[in-house]
């Protein structure tokens, strides 16, 4: 029998067809002739699916979608006029107009910190804290930490608002968020709820020892630090009383519960309670009982909240391309929809658009604007750098000796810098996203033998999580076969 | 390797902007809420069309639609106007529908997802529209198995007929990344049909040749 034609022949002949040549193997071999059809049916539905001239419009309920879209611009527009949404400056020909503003803003801050500056796009608004509103064992008023994509909040008996740092959040209200929305804030001290996206949740009670949490639809997250009030999560026929830090995430026949660290007690309507110490992951079924499942008890969405304080300074910030990547420097990923967020001193925030990379500057004086700092693209081998040996980090982990050679010239050191950054410069930023890792640098080892042989060796242990798929990458690298030891570092763009 | 051919026009991404369209981009920035609506119905026909079609038939295409047009106004002050809005838009739609897809497919399905209603058409039966509704969601399961980046370039590409440069400006990407994305992705698809039982009784439907390949000549 003469060899297998390829899928993409067999599809070739498929979508002209014409079998041609492949007839004869065809007709001795069934496997190939299976293949075929399928192939056949598949290039029909390819063409099917050109032909088809979608006219989505005709299936959409334009009613529903329009009433939205009209107030999510009325919002928008209003955002806009009142500069808490703004068009960022363009320089060149208002330079010098940007430059006076810019100047006259730092003046302005460093004697004001905590209000509006004038060339900003922010409005940074005194913090209301975490303050009881009448007596210690009384409600609370939380502060708003962070708001993306919209969120809004219904305070108890009053009208919609936009979730923001110009409001805070009281027992009654009700918290919803849309596809892009986040909303975090205090609910006690040191208790942060975090509600994520598509997510609709009630304050049923937010005292000073206790709240409770009503969960309509989504998924919330409880960050406790400390040994102080419970936080209860109530979903369908489930109540969970939180004693350290989770997620519940309301599913449509089951409540899903990640125990991060500390203890959670589920307690459904009938009566049955159970406790389970993190970290493990839950099922709560609408019918039957709590059982623990399979699976990694982590939160790839979790908020380094070290930098988030309740009586810090509310930022409102310029929107940034949604398909950005966006950390706040050392503190890992936030939502590329971010629109405010209260820190508690001065932060950078660094958002990855495609090749570029952006930063914006939060409480330092500056305008709160996007600026390009870089661009992957460029050649310039500046990205990762050939470090002093006395430079390096601790081992995260122990690596073997590395041989003694020559050091690297500097056109080798220049060239291979281009073809490291190329390699592994995904790994940190992967490992950021997932908030992994909480630094976008850091240094990395390659011990070379004398053949040029390349393996990883020491990596910095902030990006330690990033080892796997750095030490994968580093057997495709070679280095030239000088044997020895070189430390690079990487300020991943 | 096939070289595809198109019977519909390719859509959208070719069209240049509206004259109009900068006038409404400067006065939606402005914080006119009127232009940002001349914005959304001068675009919502081609959005929507993206969306499906990066979608597949699913029922959330009304909730992605929202988000992005959501997600448009809400950046639309950081548009620079370096490339026509068009491509800015379809390069947030696409952003926004991928998201959307991926953040799906991290949640846990317990039953079946709920399809989208066979699209009412005057020219076809309802037992017409549900089989080729049915044709389209093994179309798009086996696109589902393509990792986001290719399955953007594949439906631009071979469904859209979007030309690599346009899909070099959407995505960002250089075109020697789109051809070398969509090469893959062809590569991907072609194996997952060959390997698919499922589409055996769609060429049964289709009437294409099951057990003998001689009616292809």
């Amino acid at each position: 029998m003469n060899t297998h034609p390829t899928h993409e022949e067999l599809f070739d002949a498929a979508a002209d067809g014409a079998i041609g040549p492949h007839r004869p193997h065809l007709d001795a071999c069934a496997d190939c002739r299976a293949a075929y059809a399928r192939l056949r049916a598949g290039a029909a539905l390819l063409d099917e699916a050109r032909a088809d001239d979608i006219d989505a419009a005709d299936d959409i309920d334009w009613g529903r979608i329009d009433g939205a879209i009209q107030a999510a611009a009325e919002r928008t527009a209003a955002d806009i006029r009142s500069g808490s949404l703004r068009a960022p400056t363009r320089w060149g020909a208002y330079a010098a107009v940007a430059l006076a503003a810019a100047a006259v803003g730092v003046v302005y801050v460093k004697s004001r910190p905590l209000v509006d500056t004038p060339s900003s796009v922010a409005a940074p608004t005194p913090a209301p804290g975490l303050t009881p509103l009448v007596a210690p064992t009384s409600t609370l008023e939380g502060a708003v930490l962070l708001a993306a994509g919209g969120a809004s909040q219904t305070p108890a008996g009053a009208a919609s608002v936009r979730f923001s740092g110009g409001v805070s959040v009281r027992e009654g209200a009700h918290v919803e968020t849309g596809a892009a929305g986040r909303a975090v804030f205090a609910v006690q001290r040191a208790v942060t709820l975090d509600v994520r996206a598509d997510s609709d949740a009630t304050l049923t009670a937010m005292r000073d020892a206790a709240t409770t949490v009503t969960l309509a639809r989504g998924e919330v997250a409880v960050d406790r630090a400390g040994d102080v009030g419970t936080v209860s999560v109530r979903t369908g026929r489930w109540s969970v009383a939180i004693e350290g830090d989770a997620t519940v995430r309301a599913e449509s026949q089951l409540v899903r519960v990640v125990v991060l660290a500390g203890r959670a007690t589920a307690t459904a309507n009938g009566g049955m309670r159970t406790s389970f110490t993190g970290p493990v992951v839950l099922e709560l079924p609408a019918m039957g009982d709590a059982r623990v499942v399979p699976g990694d008890a982590v939160d790839a969405l979790r908020l380094d909240l070290g930098l988030l304080r309740p009586d810090g300074t509310m930022w409102a910030l310029p929107a940034i391309d949604p398909a950005a990547t966006v950390t706040l420097r050392g503190h890992g990923a936030l939502p590329s929809s971010i629109e405010a967020l209260r820190l508690g001193g001065p932060a950078t925030l660094e958002a990855r658009i495609g090749r570029e990379v952006h930063t914006l500057e939060v409480g330092t004086g500056r305008v709160l604007e996007w600026r390009k700092t870089d661009d992957i693209a460029s050649a310039a081998p500046v990205a990762p750098r050939h470090v002093a040996p006395r430079a390096l980090p601790t081992p995260a982990v122990a690596a073997a000796p590395a041989p003694e050679g020559r050091d690297l010239t500097q056109p080798e050191i220049r060239a291979m810098s281009n073809t490291i950054r190329r390699r592994i410069s995904h790994c940190f930023v992967r490992c950021v996203e997932t908030n992994q890792c909480r630094e976008t640098h850091g240094v990395v080892v390659f011990n070379v033998s004398a053949d040029g042989a390349t393996a990883l060796g020491a990596i910095d242990p902030s990006v330690a999580a990033a080892r796997a798929c750095l030490a994968h990458q580093t057997q495709f690298v070679r280095f030239p076969a000088t044997g020895g030891s070189f430390p690079f570092q990487f300020p991943i763009r | 390797m096939s070289v595809v051919t198109f019977n519909a026009s390719p859509l959208s991404l070719l069209v240049s902007d509206d004259d109009a369209i900068p006038s409404y981009v400067s006065r939606a920035r402005g914080g006119d809420a009127r232009a940002f609506q001349e914005l959304y119905r001068n675009h919502r026909r081609d959005v929507a069309r993206l969306v499906t079609r990066l979608l597949g038939p699913r029922a959330d295409v009304e909730d992605v639609l929202q988000e992005v047009f959501i997600q448009v106004f809400r950046s639309l002050v950081s548009f620079r106007g370096e490339s026509r809005f068009t491509t800015w838009l379809h390069r947030v739609t696409v952003n926004v529908t991928l998201m959307h897809i991926r953040a799906a497919k991290s949640r846990p399905q317990l039953g079946p997802e709920s399809p989208a209603e066979p699209a009412a058409n005057d020219d076809s039966s309802p037992i017409e529209g549900a089989a080729r509704n049915e044709r389209m969601r093994a179309l798009y399961r086996i696109l589902d198995t393509l990792s986001d980046k290719k399955r953007a370039v594949f439906i631009l590409h071979d469904l859209e007929g979007t030309p690599a440069a346009q899909i070099g400006q959407v995505l960002d990407i250089p075109v020697l990344t789109v051809r070398t994305r969509l090469f893959y992705a062809r590569k991907e698809v072609y194996a997952a049909m060959a390997g698919d039982p499922t589409l055996e009784p769609i060429a049964r439907e289709l009437h294409l040749a099951t057990a003998s390949a001689g009616d292809a000549q």
